[in-house]
């Protein structure tokens, strides 16, 4: 009944906010980048929409469909002529289709690589090739200024759309509503398509030749890419540029969302990719690569970022998912075959209804070595048992504060040979000039002097301690002194520069919160 | 106006709580009453004697047992020297004996059913002894019955009191620390210092004192054993010696045996009814049970505060322990559980001349709650309407641990605390100073948590300042605005704190947090007292005798307030509520109320001040001070547009702090939370027309305001200064030098420019005439 021992009160010190933000330390998991030599400059990146999420690179006259899981390619399919352009699969991931620089467009069958149709009317290289959502169709477009919608299972053509004066290197289906397609073209210009009224309904110019286009899921926000240039058009508004995001240095290459759309990634022929947050347009990160990018994609799932160059290197970069992140196996696989190992232990994870009496089960608490000392007052066996076990410094300097507001250090301290007392004096040496724990081991330190000055110089062990320790106090006033001439001297720099525009008295703090 | 009064709090467990016969309810000696609690619900289900007008006692209540011939009738003993026997299941009083002499302790039998033993204390007289508490202590017996002429004359020389022949004298002796009587009512034991007195108790009048035995330590309790001969007694080294001395064997060569465990005194001792157990409880937090045959103890430790006293129920079945935090907990004697906790308002018991440091109290904005600061470390919500605990926030946490020699262990403690808006937040200060290691000093943010209905710590500012905390203040809460707080601190700088969001990846929200925003330093002095003006857009901050007002959010010094001279110094400071423009500040001997709307002194009192509060709600605030010509405190309630008192309240005990409660719906402001030294709370509430309800009575309260030769006989040489005449001298924009001195130097254009004024303000021309 009476109340619960109270664990050591672990002390807890402000992060350094600045340098490293959230969006950094998220990016910088995006870790050990793997490159691939392809033949030529991989000109296109897609990734597959379901799991494992394999993702098709193309690059010269072949397209390679790598493996998420071991990064390596896992098929090729060279069944084109000349260069290949724009590999994408299907919502399934069970068919791929690609055009090639000759103007033929074919349709792959992911698992058996053979060519399942052919789409010839095309006349100059086709850069665009994609699946509409009903799976029965793709649209096409090319060099020759013509988008085409085909129909796969017949081959034909339905419509013909020759509205743009250049060659169309982009194109976007509306994910909203399958009769929309938008193209971006070489004339500046970026077109509406309404495949129920079978003309373009709306033309956005953007000034610069359109190298990308994407669409966010609600089919009202279009980004396209163009120069160095990045354009955000309201389709709702009429095709209202809403935002011009030109933080490149070159021609921006490649578009591409990540897996909840919260996030822009463009790459640029300036060897960056670039990561903004859509809400505000801002750049939150970017990456650097060895040679121009042609595409980027990161994978549905947020673990891969891939990027094609113009050299023909492929980078793959591999975030690791935590336990929380990985989805459970119980949401994707719901029915339950007899005689399997899910079957027999079934059962084991019912909760049991509201209304049911449960027996509660009272958990002992676990309580660390350091704890269960301190519980039975054994205050100096709880200070050696915190120093010998690795445990971060903060736990040895929380230990001592808890002693010191149990009125115990004194008797943690005493009564210890020089083996016993090498440890607690080596942990001052090492963190006495850490200005967040500098106060309390000087305090610590005095005791332990205090305690033991009458028997200095009996053992080497401890005297090399303590003389190191000494070299340490002082090299560290030296350099506080040093600091404070710093200090004194930007101070008056600053007097100087802002003169009577400063406010009386007001001196900018560095934050020192800490969320609890 | 008319106040009425209603008292909640004070100490639960003055004396040790006694159950009922049936085990179903215990009595609690609450000062002056006795309250009724349930066991099973922990619920007051009745009060006897609210007041002395209703048959209550005038002082506090030392002794309470039950009648030993009828369980049905309970006896009250009092430092008012009476003894009242009470119905307590018809909340009837039903006889009061008069003693005479204050009560501290009393003893009754059945088989000795016309004399009750008492003892009464007498506080020494000489100097030396006095600030060490020591007294000397009188045995006196008490017969229930009027005693006849003729056996007074026979035991002239024992009757102690001249008017009460019925009193018997015993003994005189030191401090006395218990009295008991055997199982079978044949001996009296009385424990006093080293010294334990034993009586037989024969059916005659004069008793025979049988013997003293001396004890080796000072002895502390006393406990008979039901079965045996024997008593156990508690020593302040923390042993325990039962001595059997009873039996004409061991009479003159008792057999003494020790238990010893406790490292500190002991401060209670209980024998189970059957003889078996033994349980002791002292400084250590923790009861012990002792096994007596086989010598095996049981512990249950952490109870969180020393131990005052150990009640078994009649039915041997719970166990009533006090503590001395002024709280009741009834244990489960078979497996140790907590049945129930009776929690009064938090406060250390018999705290000693190092403790007194005065608590503080405020309103949470949220349930109206009196937050105060009772125990170290530790912040106590309690409903004073309800009169019960609500809920206790561990400022600092820790394990509680008894010291281990004779120094104190140094506790953390809560310094300041303050809330925002609709208690949103709570800011708290505490700190620990062992005067050896560096100081502890921290500021910490506590956020509302509407699902675990608690504060949660959000942030935590490690040494916010390089000195003592002096105040800290929130802004008042407006929409669209910053939260921000303040702190003043010894090292001679103020802080602005302020909410900030740290944007995550995944929400714009984010986390939130506390930090610096700014500090302001104003000419090396020491800021005292911080204050928000009520719409936030001024900051008020002292610095020695000057107001300085600010910008909170740009830290543009707007001006310095120069009235008390330069060595008064200004203890405390704040604005008035509701758009006020007035400033109310105090110095050790003056009371200022400024107009900020011309910069000048409204009005002015000399006082002395103990304590000032200013409402939220409306421009009213109060003070209170302890004239020297009257022996109690006075709360005095100001309108700052006029120096006439609304409300002369005298009031009976030392007041530790006072705060204004929840706005009350009929009353011209808010009411007065009051904290009397004997932690009880008294809720002062405002009504312009009723008459008074409770005790104090009206009318003269009304001339005192009235009359000023009364007025200026309670304060000695006051100086009413009528509102906007005395006022001159201190006019802000008058006089362009006193003007240039109270600004800082980089505020000031350049000295060409000022020459000339400041000359011409140097020499006046004269007129031509």
């Amino acid at each position: 009944m009476s109340t619960d021992f109270q664990k050591l009160a672990v002390k807890r010190y402000p992060k350094v906010i600045g340098r490293k933000s959230e969006e950094y330390r998220y990016w910088r998991k995006f870790k050990s980048p793997i490159l691939a030599k392809e033949y030529a400059s991989v000109t296109s990146v897609h990734f597959s929409p379901v799991a494992p999420h394999d993702f098709a690179v193309t690059a010269s006259a072949r397209v390679q469909i790598y493996s998420a899981k071991t990064h390596t390619a896992k098929k090729t399919i060279s069944r084109f002529k000349d260069t290949a352009y724009g590999a994408t699969f299907r919502n399934d991931g069970k068919l791929i289709v690609a055009g090639d620089a000759t103007g033929l467009v074919q349709v792959f069958d992911v698992g058996s690589r053979a060519i399942l149709r052919t789409f010839r009317e095309h006349t100059h290289p086709v850069h665009v090739t994609k699946f509409l959502p009903n799976n029965t169709q793709i649209m096409t477009a090319g060099d020759d200024k013509i988008v085409k919608v085909w129909d796969i299972p017949s081959e034909t053509a339905i419509t013909t759309f020759r509205d743009h004066t250049d060659y169309i290197r982009s194109g976007s289906i509306s994910p909203d509503d399958p009769n929309l397609i938008l193209s971006g073209s070489y004339d500046r210009s970026i077109k509406l398509f309404d495949l129920r009224a079978n003309s373009c309904v709306m033309t956005m110019d953007h000034h610069d030749p359109v190298e990308d286009l994407l669409m966010f899921p609600g089919g009202g926000v279009v980004v396209s890419a163009g120069g160095t240039n990045i354009k955000v058009w309201d389709l709702f508004a009429g095709g209202r540029p809403m935002q011009v995001l030109s933080n490149h240095q070159k021609t921006v290459t490649s578009l591409c969302f990540d897996g909840n759309y919260t996030r822009l990634l463009a790459g640029s022929l300036d060897q960056h990719v670039k990561i903004y947050n859509v809400q505000d347009y801002k750049v939150v990160h970017s990456v650097k690569y060895p040679a121009p990018i042609l595409s980027v994609a990161l994978s549905p799932d947020d673990t891969h970022l891939v990027t094609g160059m113009a050299n023909g290197l492929l980078s793959i970069r591999q975030r690791q998912l935590k336990a929380a992140e990985t989805p459970s196996k119980k949401d994707t696989d719901d029915y339950l075959r007899t005689g399997s190992y899910r079957f027999f232990i079934r059962g084991q994870t019912y909760t049991g209804n509201s209304d049911d009496f449960t027996v509660e089960s009272k958990r002992k608490r676990r309580l660390a070595d350091y704890d269960r000392l301190l519980k039975k007052f054994e205050y100096g066996n709880a200070l050696d048992a915190a120093l010998r076990s690795s445990h971060p410094p903060v736990i040895i300097v929380s230990l001592l504060q808890e002693l010191i507001h149990r009125d115990g250090l004194s008797q943690a301290l005493s009564g210890r040979d020089d083996i016993s007392l090498e440890p607690i004096v080596y942990f001052i040496v090492k963190h006495v000039d850490n200005p967040k724990y500098s106060n309390l081991l000087i305090d610590v330190t005095e005791c332990i002097l205090e305690l033991y000055a009458s028997v200095l110089g009996q053992s080497p062990l401890v005297d090399d301690l303590i003389t190191r320790l000494q070299t340490k106090v002082n090299k560290e006033v030296l350099f506080q002194k040093d600091l404070q001439q710093v200090l004194g001297s930007i101070e008056m720099l600053f007097a100087k520069s802002t003169g009577h525009a400063a406010p009386p008295g007001y001196t900018p703090e560095i934050p020192n919160g800490i969320v609890a | 106006m008319a106040a009425s009064v209603k008292v909640s709090g004070g100490c639960l467990n003055s004396s040790p709580c006694i159950f009922t016969r049936d085990s179903r309810y215990m009595f609690l000696p609450s000062s002056m009453t006795v309250k009724v609690f349930s066991v099973k619900t922990g619920e007051v289900v009745r009060t006897l004697s609210t007041s002395p007008e209703e048959g209550g006692h005038a002082d506090q209540i030392t002794s309470v047992t039950l009648n030993p011939h009828n369980p049905l009738q309970l006896f009250t003993a009092s430092l008012d020297g009476t003894i009242k026997v009470w119905d307590f299941n018809e909340e009837t009083l039903l006889e009061t004996h008069t003693v005479g002499v204050p009560i501290s302790m009393i003893a009754v039998h059945k088989s000795s059913p016309d004399y009750i033993y008492l003892t009464t204390d007498k506080r020494s007289t000489k100097k030396i002894h006095a600030n060490k508490l020591k007294y000397n202590s009188i045995l006196l017996r008490y017969s229930v019955k009027p005693v006849k002429e003729t056996s007074t004359e026979s035991l002239g020389k024992y009757t102690y009191h001249q008017n009460n022949k019925r009193l018997v004298r015993m003994i005189k002796t030191r401090q006395a620390a218990g009295l008991r009587m055997s199982p079978d009512g044949s001996f009296l034991v009385l424990a006093a210092r080293y010294k334990m007195h034993v009586w037989r108790l024969a059916s005659d009048i004069q008793q025979v004192q049988l013997k003293t035995y001396m004890s080796q330590e000072r002895i502390t309790c006393l406990a008979f054993h039901p079965t045996e001969p024997c008593v156990a007694v508690g020593d302040e080294t923390g042993k325990i010696t039962l001595w059997y001395c009873f039996t004409p064997a061991v009479i003159n060569r008792p057999v003494t045996s020790t238990l010893h465990w406790h490292a500190h005194k002991v401060n209670h001792l209980a024998f189970s009814d059957d003889g078996v157990y033994l349980l002791s409880g002292g400084e250590e937090a923790t009861l012990v049970i002792w096994q007596l045959e086989t010598g095996h103890r049981q512990f249950l430790p952490r109870l969180g505060a020393e131990i005052k006293s150990i009640t078994l129920s009649p039915n041997q079945a719970l166990y009533a322990l006090g503590f001395n935090d002024n709280s009741v907990k009834v244990v489960n004697a078979v497996d140790l559980t907590l049945k129930q906790v009776v929690q009064g308002v938090r406060f250390i018991h018999n705290a000693g001349a190092q403790h007194q440091e005065k608590a503080i109290i405020a309103i949470e904005p949220r349930h109206h709650n009196v937050v105060l600061s009772g125990v170290p470390g530790a912040l106590q919500f309690y409903n004073a309407r309800n009169d019960r605990h609500v809920m206790e926030l561990e400022v600092a946490l820790r394990n509680k641990v008894s010291r281990t020699d004779e120094k104190e262990i140094v506790q953390p403690k809560v310094d300041l605390f303050a809330f925002f808006g609709n208690g949103e937040w709570m800011a708290t200060v505490d700190s620990r100073n062992d005067e050896e290691t560096t100081p502890e000093l921290y500021l910490k943010f506590w956020q509302w948590d509407a699902d675990a209905q608690n504060y949660v710590l959000n942030t935590r500012v490690d040494h916010p300042h390089k000195g003592p905390i002096t105040s800290l203040q929130f802004t008042p809460s407006k929409p669209d605005t910053i939260p921000l707080a303040v702190t003043t601190s010894a090292d001679k700088t103020f802080k602005i704190w302020q909410l900030q969001t740290q944007a995550t990846r995944t929400s714009t929200t984010g986390d939130i947090s506390w930090s610096c925003r700014s500090s302001g330093t104003f000419r090396d002095q020491e800021p005292t007292a911080a204050s928000f003006s009520s719409d936030g857009s001024l900051l008020a901050v002292a610095y020695g005798h000057l107001i300085t007002i600010w910008d909170p959010y740009t830290l543009n010094l707007h001006g310095a307030l120069a009235s008390p001279p330069k060595d008064h110094f200004i203890k405390r400071m704040t604005f008035l509520g509701v758009d006020s423009p007035y400033l109310v500040a105090h110095t050790k001997d003056h009371l200022y109320v400024w107009n900020l709307l011309n910069w000048t002194v409204a009005w002015n009192y000399r006082l002395v001040v103990n304590s000032l509060t200013a409402d939220t709600h409306t421009p009213y605030f109060a003070i209170s001070i302890s004239p020297p010509a009257l022996k109690s405190p006075v709360v005095l309630l100001f309108h700052p547009s006029s120096p006439v008192p609304h409300l002369v309240h005298p009031f009976t005990a030392p007041i530790q702090d006072m705060t204004f409660a929840s706005p009350s719906q009929h009353g011209v402001c808010s009411n007065i939370v009051i904290l009397t030294e004997q932690f009880e709370l008294h809720e002062l509430s405002l009504e312009p027309s009723e008459p008074m309800v409770n005790g104090i009575a009206p009318k003269e309260d009304m001339e005192k305001v009235n009359d000023p030769s009364r007025f200026t006989d309670i304060y000695g040489q006051t100086t009413i200064s009528p509102p906007q005449q005395a006022s001159v001298p201190h006019s802000y924009p008058s006089n362009p030098r006193t003007n240039l001195l109270n600004v800082p130097a980089q505020h000031i254009p350049p000295v060409e420019s000022l020459f000339e004024t400041f000359m011409e303000s140097l020499m006046e021309i004269k007129q031509a005439s």
